[in-house]
This record gives structure tokens, C-alpha cells and sequence, in this order.
């Protein structure tokens, strides 16, 4: 009886999905994602340079001090903001879109408000920048800008989410992949956390003694929930792909998943000695264990890609970045273990440590994801070939990334050490040199890192840009001499 | 996990744990939180005055908080007491009259939880530090803030009496004839600066010294105790 | 052979790797068939006791006052001050701040100018003897009053309910704290007092009445 039924089933025509060719779906997000992209890389410059200008300010404290737009509080706040919402946010979006497209088989949704999305997001950043010049910085980790231009953020994310989520419910491949649970929960946190950071930290103002913990918050969901996911489907995306091999496993990335969540919710607030002890204590213990989903998730790479079609995925350019960028996400859960530890904490609490620890995450782990998904995903959105190789950009910003954040993190030890012990003064005197001028040398470490970075970008910019260049050339022939003539 | 409204739902319980444990519950316990009753019989803390505010606004709006902190560390986690950065450790309740509040995480200047109660820093040396930090502290790194100020002419030949006492080599590029005058964001900044003093022992901010209890004391397992100027237990 | 810029063909430095357009794209990837090692939950399982031992010792019973590095609120209790002649002090400014006596005298004892007379630095609350402290306490007061050198002139209830222990702690407490110097009260004054003005049924004092009460020097 039972085998008749099953004979029957598989007597029927199975329904067949007509998924669209792989081209249409590029074709589809061509034009937003593209600007995301470009405005993205340029914000990356800015912040950059704003960053080695504050790195420089630290030698020279003289440098540019009558120009109060311009004074190191500003300029460190500027570097931060525009590699968080210029460009790690603005990447991020794009590349979650076309993995919601692409992973969905389906058309972008709403591409061209996507268009005005991306130009609202990039006057918000802008605007963001002015302000923080003029003096309107509202200053909170990860939430400098001041929070009048908050508004215009989430109308523009409201746009590029309601895109990317209407793409999500139109997929017709029915089976989800794991990198979609990461993005739909990224594109889920951040409207919350954005509103949060509006309505408390700025708008209606909370008692004192409540807000470090609101920011805190913040500043966490900001990094580990928003944005740290879109990394992680970008790796959970590209290693099978360019592997041509399945994800190893179905179950060990749900269990990856649900943890590394759960963790992520509450980790952020160890570096804190001034909120209720339980906080920090209950954020340390969380990091460690966040070594657990880690590792799960780590193992279903592994046993992706391990050996597997090596010769096949060298052949990408994204790869040697997302084998980076892969190890940087290991790397960083050991890094969050080690501040957790509280012996070490005492050493290197509240010290660049921290910045550095924050660095590794921000460029090694997320950045190198996000320039893999961009090597990947622009050629084929453009139809053309990357003009040159990225051995330039990928060496440069390696050196670069290991520079800055190697030093910051021994910095710290030398700094945090320093700070405890009573026989060295804080500020330099005849007998002893000072706390602050022992980290000097660590800071000029890691300025040159920077500058690395820097001409990393210009890399990248160069290439992005002359791509572009021969895109518009073959698209609509716009500054071709035919045009111009 | 093929179900969109799963995932929805998970991460929504995901979200909602978190922001029930860290934002909703502090906002219940925090919240309530009322002012200390010292034994002086005065509130602490004690509300910001208008110049204290605005002060503040002025530490916001430069970063100062991307170099200092505000937050001592409990006695025997470094050396931050010894350092004498204030003389307990700093809770969220010294922040509670508080517009804002600005923790800082790096410090790569010194912690300013109790910049107010230290002896040499006295109105002339914050706002000659503000003009010059290098004419105060020898190689600083603290950059200058020129913007703060006012060069002016001197008028009728006899310098105002706010205008800064600076040494030759300070003077940077503020020609003979004309003095430095501090504005109101700078007097205001140094104005909250110097109200920055938490100092009071509290219940959870005990003021620890190594006196060693007597036999017959209670505490006497432990050789540190509390200074008597600490409130009655507000415990809840 | 030299590329044609205004096709829009870029010449490629060398070969880089295939062509990436998507029509010749790899399949998008889909997830295998591996399992869920067992070891990731022993980790787990052991990873949340380790971690539930250690929140357990070291997160002050998530108590919101206990700041980090301390271990709960009773090892902070043992760092207060431990003078055992501040017992009943500590316990009276509880009592006073109730709010029963502080919610017109205040929290710092200044009173209300006009109104309620100040308790700080009040000749009547630091009488060597305490006699007529805890009969106003007790029976509360009316009429004109002089208080350091102003006249006053409403009513006070009587605190009759409280029990002897608590008049005596908020007795001693008023009496020692905002600079006053006087000595302790203690229960039995108290309870002797109770006694001889049982018969007043509750009837306010005045300060003539006070006068007459016999007072130590």
C-alpha cells in the first residue's frame, strides 16, 4: 500500500520552479548596489583619513589646534562613524541585498527606490560628518553622529529593508540557506537598535545613570548583530560556492547560529567599571562562551573547504579574503576570550587593547568579508572583468590591518602594565617616562598601518573606478568622445 | 529553519531577552534610584548647575571622552586609587543628576573621575592646560584647544583680570599688546571639570583605607574598611 | 589585440582567473549533508555550567548595586562602618527618613523656614537630657515655639504608634546628626516615659507644658 502511494507521488510531475538565469537577477540590483558599492569604498578613504589624522595629531598635539572642526576629539569620531555607517553599513546593505536576491533566485525588489535609498543614506553620512564638525557630536560608541540625522538613516534603511525584505518573501527557492538567517536577523536588529539609540540617547533624554548602559547596548548589537552577520553570510555564502561543494552541515549551522546569537545579544559591556557589576561580569562570561558557536561554525567551514577544489577557489579573487577573513573571525573569538579573562582584564582594561580588539573585528573580520563579497559581486553585477589584480589591495591591507591592530593590542599590554605600576608617572618628568608617551611609539605603529590601508583603498578605488569607467562606456556610452563630440 | 516566521520569531525572543535583560531591567532598578542622604545630611549627588551643563556640552561636543575616562576602578584592579584618581571607585550613581554621561573607554589621558579634588588643579592651571597643555604638564600629548579662547587687544594698557598668565614661550603666535582671555565655553568646560569630584563614600562606592579593624569588629577578616563618611546603607 | 575603450573592453594585465560574468557562474550553494557532532553539546552543556558557576560567584547575585569586583551586597555591608555606637544612628535615620519625621523637617534637618522648625542645631533636640525630645516624639507638639532664635507656630502629630526601639533609634539620630552633639537615647528612657504619659491620650504638647517637665542638668 504504501509503496503504491509512494509510486503514484513519483509518478507526478514534480513542480517545477522556473528559477531566473543568474545574469537577470544581477541585471536586476545592478544600479543601487553599484552606488552603494563606489560610495562605500570612497567613505572607507575618508574615514581612513580622517583616521591618520588623528593618529598624526598624537606626535604633533600643535597640528591644525586653531581649527576647531579639526581638533583630535572630532577627527577620532569622524574616522569611526564613517567606517561604521559610510562604509562597513553602506557595503553591508548592498551585499545583503544581492545575497537576498541571488540566494532567494529571485529579482530585486524595489531597485530603483533602492536608488534613492542609497543617495539618502550617503547625504545622511554626510550630514553626519558636518555635524560632528560643527560641534553637534553626540558622543557614544558607535553612535557619534549627532541624532538629529538618525531620522534620516532609518527612513533611508527603510527603503533598502523593505527592498531586501520583499526580495526575501518573493524567493522561490524555498530551502533557506544559513546566509540568509544572518542577514534577515541583520536587517532585523538594525532598525530596533537604531530606534532605541534615537529615542534614548537622544531625543528623549534618560536619566544619566541609564544611559551608559543604553549606549553600551548599542554599540554592541551595532557591531555583533548588524553587522557582524552580513560578514558571516558573506562566508557562509562564498566558501561552498567557490569550493563547488555544499555547506558540510544543515545542523551544525543552525546550532552556530542560534548560539552565536544568544551570545551576541549580550556580550559589550565588560570593558565597563562603572555599571552595575553583574553587567560586565555576565558580557565576560558570555564572550568566553561564545568560543562554543564559534567554533561550531568554524568546523562547518572547515569541513567545506578544507582541501577541497583549492586549485578551483585560488582562482577567485575574493578568496585569499575570505580565508583572511575567516581565520580574523577565529582570531577575534580568542581575542574575546582573552579580555573576558579577568586577570588579564586588570592589565588591559580601558587601554588601546580595547581599540585594537575592536580594530581586529572591525577590519580584519568584517571589512576583509565585505571586500571579498565586493570582489566577488561587483564583476559580475558590471559584466566586466576586474582591469587589475588585487595582490596590491589585498597585500597592502593585510600589512596594513596587522600593523595597526598588532600594535594597538601590544601597545595596550604596555600601556595597561604601565598604568599599574605606581613608579611611572602618567605624564613624562626627569626621572621616568610617562605612561601616555610609552603608548606614542605603538600609536606611530599602528599611523603607518593606516597609511597602508590608505593606499589599499586608493587600490581599490582605482580599480572599482576604471571598471565603472568602461561600464558606463559599454552601457550607454556616457564619456565616450562620440558623446562628448 | 526554511520558515521565514521562524527565524522572525527566534530572533525576535533573541532580541526581546536582550533588550528585557539589559535596557527594560535597568530602566525598572536604575530608574528608581533617588539621591543618597549623607550623614552631613546632604543630598548626593547634588543637581549641575547651568555653567556645569554646559560645561559638559562642551566636553560632548570635542571628544573629550575618546582619551579619558570616568571610571575608577575598584582598589586591588589596578592602580587607579593609588594614582589618585579619585578616591573610590566610581559608580553609575555619580552620575545621576547627569544630563549626559560619557564613561570613555581608552585612556589614553588620565582618568577624569575626580579631576575636581585634585589640589593643583585649580581654574588658572585647567585653563592654562586647555591654552597650552605642554605649558602645564611637560610632553603632553593632550592637543591644544586655541579655539576656546580670545586674543584680544589690551585695553587702556592694564590686562583684564581673567586673562591668562602665560610664560614667553606659550605664548604661541598672540603678538605684544594683546592678552588671552578664556570664553564662556572654556570657563564653562573648566567650571564642569573642577565639579567633577566623586568623592563621597557610599554604600557601593565604599572609601577603603587599610586601617586595621579592631579585634572585636565585625569586619575584622578583613583588614579593609570603610571610612565613616559613608552613607547609611540605602541597601535594598 | 589592442582593446576597443569605446566598446567598453578593459585590457586585463594578465589573465586573471575565469571569466566572471553570471551567466557562467557557479550554482548558488546549498547546504550538504553532515551532521551535528555530539562533542559541540558535551562543549556546551559544559561551557553553560562552567559559566552558570562563575556568574554564580562573581556577578553579586546580579544585584544592582554591587559594583564589579565586589561579591555581593552583604560583603559591602561588612565594609561599612563598624562603630557599634552608630548601630541605633544608622537605624534612626532609616526610621527618619520613612518618611516620618524627615518629611517635614527634611532630609537634612533644616526644616521649612516659617513653617517647621529646623532640627539641626535645634536647642530643644540637643538638651543633655532627652526628656522633652521624647515626649514631642511621642506626642507630638503645638502652639508657639521659639527655634534658634525664630518663632514657629503649627502642629506636629504625635509618634505614638512607633515602637520604644524605633523612637529611641530616631531619637539618637536627631540628636547626633547635621553637627548636633548629644547623646545616645536609649528604649528603657523610652518605655519610662511611654509609661508616666500614658494617661495623655494623645493630647499635643505645648511649650509651657514643656517648661514644667523636670530636666536634668
Amino acid at each position: 500500500m504504501t509503496a503504491h502511494t509512494t509510486e503514484v507521488r513519483a509518478e507526478r510531475p514534480a513542480k517545477t520552479v522556473v528559477y531566473p538565469p543568474p545574469q537577470e537577477i544581477d541585471y536586476s540590483c545592478r544600479k543601487p548596489l553599484l552606488l552603494l558599492f563606489t560610495a562605500s569604498v570612497a567613505w572607507l578613504i575618508v574615514s581612513l583619513l580622517f583616521g591618520i589624522l588623528a593618529a598624526v595629531k598624537m606626535h604633533a598635539p600643535g597640528m591644525l589646534a586653531d581649527v576647531a572642526a579639526l581638533t583630535y576629539g572630532r577627527v577620532a569620531a569622524i574616522s569611526s562613524s564613517t567606517l561604521l555607517y559610510g562604509f562597513l553599513s553602506q557595503a553591508g546593505i548592498a551585499i545583503a541585498l544581492w545575497l537576498f536576491a541571488r540566494n532567494g533566485k529571485t529579482f530585486l525588489v524595489l531597485p530603483n527606490a533602492g536608488i534613492g535609498g542609497a543617495i539618502l543614506w550617503n547625504i545622511a553620512v554626510l550630514a553626519g560628518v558636518l555635524g560632528i564638525m560643527r560641534g553637534g557630536m553626540n558622543h557614544f560608541p558607535a553612535y557619534e553622529m549627532p541624532y538629529e540625522i538618525t531620522p534620516v538613516f532609518l527612513v533611508a534603511f527603510l527603503i533598502l529593508g523593505l527592498s531586501g525584505l520583499l526580495t526575501f518573501v518573493a524567493r522561490t527557492e524555498r530551502e533557506v540557506y544559513p546566509s540568509l538567517w544572518f542577514l534577515f536577523t541583520a536587517f532585523f536588529v538594525f532598525p530596533w537598535i537604531m530606534t532605541v539609540a534615537y529615542t534614548l540617547l537622544g531625543r528623549y533624554d534618560v536619566r544619566g545613570i541609564f544611559e551608559p548602559i543604553v549606549s553600551t547596548w548599542f554599540a554592541n548589537q551595532f557591531v555583533m548583530l548588524w553587522l557582524a552577520p552580513i560578514a558571516l553570510a558573506v562566508i557562509f555564502y562564498l566558501l561552498p560556492k567557490l569550493s563547488g561543494q555544499p555547506l558540510y552541515s544543515r545542523p551544525l549551522a543552525i546550532f552556530g547560529f542560534w548560539l552565536y546569537l544568544l551570545g551576541a545579544t549580550a556580550s559589550g559591556f565588560q570593558n565597563y567599571w562603572a555599571l552595575p557589576g553583574w553587567m560586565p561580569t555576565l558580557s565576560a562570561t558570555v564572550n568566553a562562551l561564545l568560543a562554543i558557536p564559534v567554533l561550531a561554525i568554524v568546523y562547518n567551514w572547515v569541513k567545506t573547504s578544507w582541501k577541497h577544489n583549492r586549485a578551483r577557489r585560488a582562482k577567485d579573487p575574493a578568496n585569499k579574503y575570505l580565508v583572511f577573513s575567516a581565520w580574523a573571525f577565529v582570531i577575534g573569538g580568542i581575542l574575546g576570550v582573552i579580555l573576558s579573562c579577568p586577570a588579564f582584564d586588570r592589565v588591559i582594561g580601558m587601554t588601546v587593547f580595547v581599540q585594537g580588539s575592536a580594530m581586529w573585528t572591525l577590519y580584519a573580520f568584517i571589512g576583509m568579508a565585505f571586500f571579498a563579497a565586493i570582489y566577488h559581486i561587483v564583476p559580475r553585477l558590471t559584466e566586466i572583468d576586474w582591469p587589475r589584480t588585487n595582490k596590491v589591495h589585498f597585500a597592502l591591507s593585510v600589512a596594513g590591518i596587522v600593523l595597526v591592530t598588532g600594535a594597538l593590542l601590544l601597545g595596550g599590554i604596555v600601556q595597561g602594565s604601565a598604568i599599574n605600576d605606581l613608579n611611572i608617572p602618567f605624564a613624562t618628568n626627569a626621572a621616568a617616562k610617562g605612561v601616555s608617551n610609552r603608548v606614542v611609539p605603538f600609536i606611530g605603529i599602528s599611523t603607518i598601518g593606516l597609511i597602508l590601508l590608505l593606499i589599499a583603498q586608493f587600490a581599490l578605488l582605482a580599480n572599482l573606478a576604471t571598471m565603472m569607467k568602461a561600464y558606463c562606456y559599454r552601457c550607454c556610452g556616457i564619456g565616450s568622445r562620440e558623446v562628448a563630440r | 529553519m526554511n520558515n521565514g516566521i521562524l527565524i522572525f520569531i527566534g530572533v525576535l525572543l533573541t532580541m526581546l531577552w536582550s533588550w528585557y535583560g539589559f535596557v527594560v531591567n535597568n530602566f525598572r532598578t536604575l530608574g528608581k534610584v533617588e539621591p543618597d542622604t549623607l550623614l552631613t545630611g546632604e543630598r548626593y549627588p547634588t543637581g549641575r548647575s547651568g555653567a556645569q551643563n554646559q560645561g559638559q556640552e562642551v566636553y560632548r561636543a570635542n571628544g573629550c571622552a575618546s582619551c579619558h575616562t570616568m571610571q575608577v576602578r575598584v582598589k586591588g584592579n589596578g592602580a587607579d586609587i593609588e594614582r589618585g584618581w579619585g578616591k573610590r571607585n566610581t559608580v553609575l550613581r555619580d552620575f545621576l543628576q547627569d544630563d549626559h554621561v560619557f564613561l570613555g573607554q581608552v585612556r589614553v589621558g588620565p582618568d577624569l573621575a575626580g579631576i575636581g579634588t585634585r589640589p593643583y588643579a585649580t581654574r588658572e592651571w585647567h585653563l592654562l592646560h586647555l591654552w597650552d597643555p605642554r605649558s602645564v604638564v611637560p610632553n603632553s600629548l593632550m592637543p591644544r584647544y586655541p579655539y576656546l579662547f580670545e586674543v584680544r587687544k589690551i585695553r587702556g594698557g592694564v590686562p583684564s583680570r581673567d586673562a591668562l598668565q602665560l610664560a614667553p614661550q606659550f605664548r604661541h603666535d598672540v603678538p605684544e599688546g594683546s592678552e588671552v582671555v578664556p570664553t564662556a565655553e572654556a570657563n564653562s568646560l573648566v567650571t564642569y571639570l573642577m565639579s567633577l569630584q566623586s568623592d563621597v563614600g557610599l554604600f557601593d562606592a565604599p572609601v577603603l583605607t587599610n586601617r586595621v579593624a579592631s579585634a572585636a569588629a565585625p569586619a575584622a577578616q578583613t583588614n579593609e574598611t570603610a571610612e565613616t563618611n559613608a552613607p547609611a546603607a540605602t541597601n535594598q | 589585440m589592442k582593446p576597443d575603450r569605446k566598446k567598453g573592453e578593459v585590457k586585463p594585465k594578465r589573465e586573471l582567473h575565469p571569466p566572471v560574468r553570471s551567466g557562467a557562474d557557479d550554482p548558488e550553494p546549498s547546504t550538504g549533508a553532515g551532521g551535528l557532532p555530539v562533542i559541540f553539546f558535551i562543549l556546551l552543556a559544559l561551557g553553560l555550567f562552567v559559566g552558570m558557576v562563575y556568574l554564580d560567584n562573581h556577578a553579586g547575585g546580579f544585584n544592582p548595586v554591587v559594583p564589579r569586583a565586589f561579591e555581593s551586597s552583604n560583603q559591602l555591608t561588612s565594609l561599612m562602618p563598624v562603630d557599634p555606637n552608630m548601630v541605633d544612628f544608622y537605624a534612626g535615620m532609616k526610621v527618619y527618613n520613612r518618611p516620618t519625621c524627615g518629611a517635614c523637617h527634611q532630609p537634612n534637618g533644616m526644616g521649612t523656614p516659617g513653617t517647621f522648625p529646623p532640627l539641626a542645631g535645634s536647642e530643644w533636640v540637643a538638651e543633655k537630657d532627652p526628656a522633652r525630645v521624647i515626649r514631642i516624639v511621642l506626642d507630638g507638639l503645638t502652639g508657639p515655639i521659639q527655634v534658634k532664635g525664630a518663632a514657629y507656630n503649627s502642629q506636629m502629630p504625635g509618634w505614638r504608634m512607633l515602637t520604644d526601639e524605633e523612637i529611641a533609634q530616631v531619637s539618637t539620630y536627631i540628636r547626633k546628626a547635621w553637627g548636633n552633639n548629644a547623646g545616645p537615647v536609649t528604649k528603657d528612657q523610652v518605655a519610662k516615659i511611654r509609661e508616666e504619659t500614658a494617661n495623655r491620650n494623645g493630647t499635643l504638647w505645648t511649650v509651657d507644658e514643656l517648661m514644667k517637665v523636670p530636666v536634668a542638668q
